[in-house]
């Protein structure tokens, strides 16, 4: 139940670029075109799961204990990092054809603050371990969903005849917000489904 | 001492991050090549992307894998292409160059002023009014705002219509951005034969705007005998993977609209 709740929620109501506003350099960057914007969603979700599998163990048993709460962000960023240059040096060897259709995404994820997000909320919102991995995996889900759904807007967007002042970004970051705008009548979908025992 | 143990478990940890790291670079080395790496050095590394691959990593793989043209890194020029024929053994081919075509031969003495024109000097106010003074509606207006942004002073007015000077052209293309009929196109140095006449209308309405213009008689496609030529809006377009530059286009050209340039 609190696992289904912890879904929906991250995935629809509480989704990470568009209702937390993380991610939100990758979400404008690479939504530029369907077919990247589909890997680096696979890339993020991927990474995200990663890392909050392996940040939850060194919080709860080598920060917390020690009294170094205060350390997490710092220690988060360095696993962080380590964790997307073993990935990538393990595609590089074992699958280069995904490690080239990624091409620079990869390592940018090494800076997306959504990854470093979805690990330290689930610290503030003690979450278990299976709560954390789901919850961070949830969060790469609808990372994905707004990247793939907004690359479909933009798609459009690229070919309509705008005034001057509002082309490129300008024109975007509008129809960013008339999305996110959309996500905000999600709310309340998870309390709706599950009851109030996750809140 | 109670600092020191975050100092210590901090600095520990990157440690252990590093070695980790080094540890699985050693084990599981990418799969590139001493040939693939030497290739990737004579690359400027200016990862541009202009070769059409991904990155000068990426199109140094095509070079040795997969038999890619050696000449298309465009920053580093001859200078890449001559080192990476030294290493690969491959055939030194020249890299293509671009140059900027003006693709209009209206000058005074074959077209005329539809009306006396005595605004602003430039293309783009003429162009406004009734599209412009001259009296083929797609030629050239001969006020030269093509030739104040050239950096080269490669293009000039001549006699009412524009000229490139190839010697000069650095192929930026500043030029067709500013010229408002379009008029100005990239060539590249490949390409041996070119229609030098933007008009898209019908033969009578060529004939009595401009004598060099082309009138759209399809002779051209008629004499190639590679099937090289094609009509498009009432214009003939070469394609230059089936040309052999033998001429005889824009031999029986009745205009001359259409040129060989010679090399």
């Amino acid at each position: 139940m609190r696992i289904g709740f912890i879904l929906v929620s991250v995935i629809l109501v509480d989704n990470f670029v568009l209702s937390k506003f993380l991610g939100i350099c990758p979400f404008l960057g690479v939504s530029k075109k369907f077919s990247s914007a589909i890997g680096m969603s696979g890339a993020v979700t991927f990474v995200m799961a990663l890392s909050a599998a392996a940040t939850w163990p060194i919080y709860h048993f080598l920060l917390a204990p020690n009294d170094l709460g205060y350390l997490r962000t710092l220690t988060f960023i360095l696993i962080i990092a380590m964790l997307v240059q073993i990935v990538e040096i393990l595609l590089k060897r074992f699958i280069p054809a995904l490690y080239s259709a990624l091409g620079v995404y990869l390592p940018l994820i090494t800076t997306n603050c959504a990854v470093l997000g979805v690990t330290l909320l689930n610290i503030t919102e003690d979450y278990s371990f299976i709560e954390s991995v789901v919850n961070a995996a949830g969060g790469g889900i609808g990372f994905g969903i707004a990247l793939i759904m907004f690359s479909g807007v933009r798609e459009k967007l690229e070919t309509c005849n705008l005034p001057k002042a509002f082309r490129g970004m300008p024109a975007v970051l509008i129809a960013a917000s008339i999305v996110s705008l959309s996500f905000a009548g999600f709310a309340g979908l998870a309390e709706g489904i599950f009851g109030s025992i996750g809140g | 001492m109670e600092f020191a143990i975050p100092i210590l478990l901090f600095v520990g940890l990157a440690l252990f991050a590093g070695i980790v790291l080094t540890v699985m670079a050693r084990k599981f080395p990418g799969e590139t090549t001493d040939v693939e790496n030497s290739v990737l050095d004579a690359l400027p590394g200016l990862n541009c992307g202009a070769c059409g691959y991904a990155g000068c990593g990426e199109y140094a793989h095509s070079i040795v894998a997969s038999n890619a043209p050696i000449n298309a890194c465009i920053p580093g020029g001859e200078e890449s292409a001559r080192k990476i024929s030294e290493i690969t053994g491959s055939e030194f081919t020249p890299t293509v160059s671009i140059k900027a075509f003006v693709r209009c031969m209206g000058s005074y003495d074959v077209t005329s002023d539809k009306y006396d024109y005595r605004g602003v000097l430039s293309c783009a106010a003429s162009a406004k009014f009734y599209g412009g003074r001259s009296s083929c509606r797609f030629g050239c207006l001969g006020f030269g705002d093509c030739q104040e942004v050239c950096p080269n002073k490669a293009i000039k007015v001549e006699n009412g219509c524009a000229r490139v000077n190839p010697s000069l052209c650095t192929g930026c293309m500043l030029c067709a951005s500013k010229c408002p009929k379009n008029l100005i196109v990239p060539v590249p140095s490949n390409q041996r034969v070119i229609t030098s006449c933007s008009s898209e209308g019908f033969g009578k309405e060529v004939m009595s705007s401009c004598k060099n213009g082309c009138i759209a008689c399809k002779k051209c496609v008629k004499l190639c005998p590679n099937g090289a030529i094609e009509m498009k809006n009432n214009l003939p377009v070469i394609n230059s993977e089936l040309c052999d530059a033998c001429g005889k286009c824009a031999e029986g050209c009745p205009t001359k609209a259409l040129k060989l340039i010679k090399r």
